[in-house]
């Protein structure tokens, strides 16, 4: 710690002290012994099995359409681009509910999308389909953001040379633009897989709660709240852990501590 | 000084007011008053350099303010004594109107209501958070804070019954259940869930496995909150909840299907008074008038009845 920097460990502490201190006091209340019959209920094992799922299947949808959106949002010019660069964050500024109240609205029974759908024998609410479709809007979001930045620091020459050299315009983006933007699209995916496990008031509107079908870990601990404060407090653990480690994991990546070096 | 704040303090243990002055009024009286104070301060300020006088107007600002902003503490604090009411969601619109009735019953005492799922209540109360009287939903959780020396014994004073809700274009009758396409329930966890499936099985045993089996077949979503499993049918998703009587009561885009008498579960709200409650008297005033004809009558007009 430099002495320069002193002031701003002083004057950050407490902002550290109350984001850190209800973790530290969840961990305490739990014994181990209800940490361990926690983990042996049915809820979490259905639960975790279920937010496992949808969660990886969200983050592949969302990858695999978020890159080349992010791609083009980084490397385009122009008002309609930064205009729709914006739209993209909505779910960001905008409460989970509201989100939930829209997605109904757009593939619910009475909208056009809904009866289409419904028609060709797909009825999207209360589905693990609802579930992924909430994950994804809201946690996509997160990927984009991440991924434009890291896009928009991918140097032009070095993929003029690319291009020079003979390399087509998708194999110069998979071989140049991908592993150069690597840092940032690698933290985008941690950040918004971990918005999709946790993800909790949309999934409740659109997808409603049942066990085994739609009740993901956050709606498995909002439910076990209202019967048994102490299975809550440990499903919440369990949960605010494996999230540690996946946050850990990703900042272990060889490629970000490069970065970081 | 001393005698300058003399008839603030007259005004703030309201002697010469014959009626009890709001919070409001005494603000504007003692703005008023502080301003008037400027203009004999004035003259003894002259005589020093401009610096000092200015220095000498912040500083004697700055003790009037901190005398008026305590007086307006103490005074917030004296005039208005504050009754906390925790109550099921249930409860919500009930004791909203009759938050008002009491308030006009008892000058000077503002009703606070905090409402949310019962067993929520009962966490927060373990955890001491300033409560006088507690409504629940369910006896269980009221049980549980009695045998924790947290509440005194309790009072029933309402009690409800289950009605499936529907859009005002669904099924007539109780016999349509199971063919409705979506069926939502409160969670198992939540008291309106557990009196569903105390629904269903009565209804099994009369009418048949098959009947029950249908219904649960239909079952697309278990709500942690009753109020949501509502909205469920409210959004037109789902084509029928089983919810309170009085969730249903007032709500416009949804109607109550009676659910024969022979299936209903007994449901009963009890309140009790919080140990150690500040307003010990007035708690007991606010159960006893749930229990008189008043609060019959509020209760009632929100779909509840009256206790067995």
């Amino acid at each position: 710690m430099t002495g320069s920097s002193r002031f701003g460990w002083v004057l950050g502490a407490p902002l550290l002290a109350l984001i850190l201190l209800p973790f530290v006091m969840l961990i305490g209340a739990s014994t181990p012994g209800e940490l361990a019959a926690a983990l042996g209920h049915p809820t979490l094992v259905d639960a975790a099995w279920l937010s496992a799922r949808t969660s990886v299947i969200a983050l592949l949808l969302i990858v695999a359409g978020g890159t080349p959106l992010s791609w083009w949002l980084a490397r385009s010019q122009g008002w309609p681009v930064r205009v729709v660069e914006t739209l993209v964050a909505l779910p960001i500024v905008v409460p989970p509910a509201v989100v939930g109240v829209a997605l109904l609205e757009a593939y619910g029974r009475g909208s056009g999308v809904g009866g289409v759908l419904a028609s060709l024998g797909w009825s999207v609410p209360f589905t693990t389909s609802a579930v992924v479709i909430a994950q994804v809007v809201v946690a996509a979001p997160f990927f984009v953001q991440s991924a434009t930045a890291g896009f928009r620091r991918v140097d032009s020459d070095t993929l003029l040379v690319a291009r020079t050299l003979g390399a087509t315009r998708w194999r110069a983006f998979l071989r140049i633009a991908v592993p150069a933007a690597m840092p940032s699209l690698l933290a985008g995916a941690g950040l918004c897989w971990a918005r999709a496990v946790g993800e909790f008031g949309a999934t409740l509107l659109f997808a409603g709660s049942l066990q085994g079908r739609t009740q993901t870990m956050p709606l498995a601990i909002f439910t076990a709240l209202e019967a048994d404060v102490a299975l809550a407090r440990s499903l919440s653990i369990w949960l605010g852990g494996a999230a540690l480690v996946l946050l850990l994991a990703v900042r272990m990546m060889p490629v970000l501590r490069q970065e970081r070096a | 000084m001393a005698e300058r704040t003399r008839p603030i303090c007259a005004a703030a243990c309201r002697t010469r007011c014959p009626e009890p002055a709001t919070v409001g009024e005494f603000q504007d009286a003692v703005v008023a008053r502080s301003l008037q104070w400027r203009k004999p301060a004035a003259p003894a300020n002259a005589r020093h350099s401009q610096r000092g006088a200015s220095y000498g107007g912040f500083r004697h600002a700055a003790i009037r303010l901190a005398v008026v902003l305590g007086l307006l503490v103490l005074c917030a604090c004296q005039s208005r004594t504050e009754l906390h009411v925790f109550a099921a969601s249930s409860l919500t619109d009930a004791f909203g109107s009759l938050e008002a009735t009491f308030e006009s019953a008892h000058p000077g005492v503002d009703v606070r209501l905090n409402t949310a799922g019962s067993q929520t209540l009962r966490l927060q109360i373990e955890r001491g958070a300033p409560a006088d009287v507690f409504a629940s939903a369910n006896p269980a959780h009221m049980e549980a804070l009695r045998s924790a020396g947290l509440v005194e014994s309790p009072a029933v004073f309402a009690s409800n019954t289950m009605v499936v809700a529907v859009p005002e274009s669904g099924m007539s009758g109780f016999v349509d259940l199971p063919r409705a396409q979506r069926i939502v329930l409160g969670a198992q966890t939540v008291p309106a869930g557990q009196y569903a499936d105390a629904v269903i099985d009565a209804a099994g045993r009369l009418r048949g496995a098959d009947f029950a089996e249908e219904i649960r077949d239909r079952v697309v979503s278990r709500e942690p909150n009753v109020r949501l499993a509502l909205a469920k049918v409210a959004l037109g998703e789902a084509d029928a909840a089983l919810v309170y009587a009085s969730d249903v009561r007032g709500r416009s885009g949804v109607r109550a299907v009676a659910i024969p008498a022979q299936l209903q579960p007994l449901i009963v709200y009890p309140v009790a008074r919080v140990v150690g409650s500040p307003n010990p008297e007035l708690a007991t005033a606010w159960i006893e008038m749930l229990r008189s004809d008043v609060g019959r009558r509020a209760l009632g007009s929100a779909g509840f009845g009256a206790a067995p």
